[in-house]
């Protein structure tokens, strides 16, 4: 398929009404049109790639509609083969000379319809602070599979694609990360800080008690609210482990400490943990 | 369904107190006078969150203004005139307060899981906008905030409580809640009010500046920080799946949530998910055709949009189940069974740490028909439905859209 002929499947896609909006779509000629890009094949995929452009330049609506709807048309198919290539195709401009705002879309397709053959693609843009959202979300796709590639980005990772990571790591409750996690639980900036107690809490190790609980010692604040949190989600997971001395430690702290009356919910809430 | 006894704490001095009549009799300045104030000692203070087209009507939930003071309103939107005493852009820096009880949320939806988990965390009780939330994960996370903390929790949408008044509805909800039809007959059709394309998205949206007034990164939250577009803010947001997701989420929680209280399915989610639609946008919702959703027993529920494709007919409507539906030895157990309990509004549930009538739990099974048909409508396919696992059975893809990432540092 060449540009012209993609560019005439293109034309089959909706035209947005005088709002910008997609209130009229005619589904047979969608689905046939995309079929036909499909049949062509990944050159054709790629080069129906290469017609999105920045926002800021815009027109591409199609193209991107297009491709977005090969994605479901794949998906349906359950063609490991197919995927596999649409997959590559989506990657293999990532990390390249591409707009960075037409990288974040492929990574967005990713999420939606990417394979784990991504992750380590996805995962070389872990460090760039435009990127590092869309990436992680579409590694976050492969919970059984990502861990090792956040793993390996964190050490490297400042800013806001560090609190990514860390979050990315805690929600995989990735044990491997925790020594490196806890590195973060006295950073200066807060939001890092809480991302990182989090983190360790919903890892859930009996390690992680004396970080929580120092976090929990915060005075006053969204951050004590936020560590006081974190103290009853560790303990419901060391619980789970069946370490229930351990967790006995964190709710009695929570016990002695949150006597005040508006506190006083907190304490009870770890009295029922058991 | 009974009712859970939530334990009392600071708000247990309403239990005793004379307002705790001004809830649901008539305020006290008013038997006291004309502008005669409550003394502060008998006001609970209250918190608005999101103070755009809906917020006024969400605080005025929490309980009569006489009650509940407004101490405090926040919204992204006030970059410049937050002082951090009456207005704020952060809602943590309002959760912090200690004189601040209540807390109405109207924000946009991507916010409203997030916040009220918050608040709860921070001790304070809930009334927040529908749709509860923006995907199916959050609506769990929110129910476990509500039994960790004990915390009152009400979806701002009342229907049900209307729909708890009608005989005929009540013996429908006992019908079903006894368990004792072989199949249920039930099949109810929402026929268009769903405003698919008037809550639809640009798909060719160029960047413009963000205003001065906005905290654009803070708007975005957990969702993708996407170029600013004065679409996706406002009540224009509806139409973006970054936020919300369109007229069908906008809408349907009004609609089907007084139809799960009236058909007893508050614990559970339907099975199979059918859906006839073109195929969907990856950021902008758009036109949709009718989706079909099935419960475990046959209760179907369907929403035809009649603003695409040919209309739903599937099966005729049924909006019953009647004991003679039951054999008479069935229909006399049922007529046995107790009334199901009243349902208890917002207020009422602050004051006396009763469960209110629109609880996380059922407010988070009435957003899930909402998101399952979202789910369906954006793979395209037919979907089966796991309401104990809460996953979507056999596709992987799909799933992926029932606990979506969140950017750091929001997470669940």
């Amino acid at each position: 398929m060449n540009l012209d002929q993609l560019k005439a499947k293109l034309e089959q896609m909706p035209t947005p009404d005088k709002r910008g909006l997609y209130s009229q779509i005619d589904k047979d000629k969608v689905e046939q049109a995309v079929a036909e890009i499909f049949q062509a094949g990944p050159e054709a995929w790629t080069l129906l790639i290469d017609q999105i452009v920045e926002p800021t330049v815009g027109g591409d609506h199609g193209a991107r509609y297009a491709l977005h709807v090969l994605g479901l048309h794949i998906s349906k198919l359950h063609d490991a083969e197919a995927r596999k290539k649409f997959t590559a195709a989506l990657a293999r401009p990532l990390g390249g000379t591409k707009p960075k705002p037409v990288q974040a879309y492929l990574a967005q397709e990713l999420w939606y319809f990417g394979l784990p053959d991504a992750l380590a693609v996805l995962a070389n843009l872990l460090d760039d602070a435009e990127l590092c959202d869309p990436a992680a979300f579409a590694m976050m796709a492969h919970e059984g599979q990502a861990a090792p590639f956040f793993r390996q980005a964190l050490p490297q990772a400042k800013g806001k694609c560090r609190r990514m990571i860390v979050q990315c790591l805690g929600r995989l409750r990735d044990a491997q990360s925790a020594d490196e996690i806890a590195k973060s639980a006295g950073d200066e900036d807060v939001e890092m800080r809480q991302v990182a107690v989090w983190a360790l809490a919903n890892i859930g190790q009996p390690s992680a008690a004396d970080t929580v609980l120092k976090a929990a010692q915060t005075p006053e604040g969204w951050e004590r609210t936020h560590a006081a949190k974190c103290c009853l989600l560790l303990a419901e997971r060391l619980i789970a482990a069946g370490r229930k001395d351990d967790a006995a430690r964190l709710t009695t702290y929570l016990k002695e400490s949150r006597t005040d009356k508006t506190e006083k919910y907190i304490a009870e809430a770890a009295g029922r943990i058991k | 369904m009974s009712h859970d006894t939530f334990r009392t704490t600071r708000r247990g001095l309403l239990k005793t107190s004379a307002v705790a009549a001004a809830f649901t009799i008539v305020p006290r300045h008013v038997l006291g006078g004309p502008n005669q104030p409550l003394p502060p000692s008998e006001t609970i203070g209250g918190a608005l969150i999101g103070c755009g087209g809906r917020g006024p009507g969400t605080f005025g939930g929490l309980g009569p203004k006489e009650v509940v003071r407004k101490l405090a309103e926040c919204d992204v939107k006030f970059v410049g005139k937050a002082d951090n005493q009456r207005y704020y852009t952060d809602f943590r820096r309002v959760l912090e307060r200690k004189d601040i009880d209540v807390v109405a949320i109207a924000t946009p939806p991507h916010w409203h899981a997030l916040i009220s988990i918050a608040a709860m965390e921070a001790g304070k009780d809930v009334l927040c906008e529908k749709p509860m939330t923006r995907f199916i994960a959050e609506g769990r996370a929110v129910v476990e905030a509500q039994d960790r903390y004990k915390r009152i929790f009400q979806i701002g949408t009342f229907g049900r409580f209307g729909m708890a008044k009608s005989e005929r509805s009540r013996e429908n909800h006992k019908v079903m809640a006894s368990g004792l039809l072989k199949k249920s007959p039930v099949v109810h059709i929402k026929k268009g009010g769903l405003k698919v394309v008037q809550w639809s998205g640009i798909v060719n949206a160029k960047p413009q500046p963000v205003p001065p007034n906005l905290d654009w990164d803070m708007y975005c939250g957990p969702s993708p920080l996407r170029p600013f577009h004065p679409h996706r803010h406002g009540g224009t947001h509806r139409g973006y799946w970054d936020y919300e997701g369109g007229g069908l989420c906008d809408m349907g929680q009004h609609h089907f949530d007084p139809q799960q209280w009236r058909y007893a399915k508050d614990f559970t989610s339907p099975v199979e998910i059918n859906v006839n639609t073109p195929p969907a946008h990856p950021e902008a919702s758009a036109v949709w055709g009718w989706v079909e959703l099935i419960y475990a027993d046959g209760t179907t529920f369907v929403m035809d949009s009649t603003e695409w494709g040919k209309p739903y007919d599937r099966k005729p409507a049924h909006d019953d189940a009647r004991l003679s539906d039951l054999s008479p030895e069935d229909a006399a157990k049922v007529k046995a069974m107790p009334d199901p309990e009243p349902l208890v509004s917002f207020p009422e549930a602050v004051k006396t740490r009763k469960r209110a009538g629109g609880h996380a739990e059922s407010s988070h099974r009435a957003v899930c028909i909402l998101h399952l048909a979202n789910i369906a409508i954006r793979m395209g396919r037919t979907i089966r439905y796991d309401p104990v696992k809460e996953q979507i059975i056999g596709d992987e893809e799909a799933n992926r859209l029932v606990s979506q990432p969140m950017r750091a540092p929001w997470h669940l």
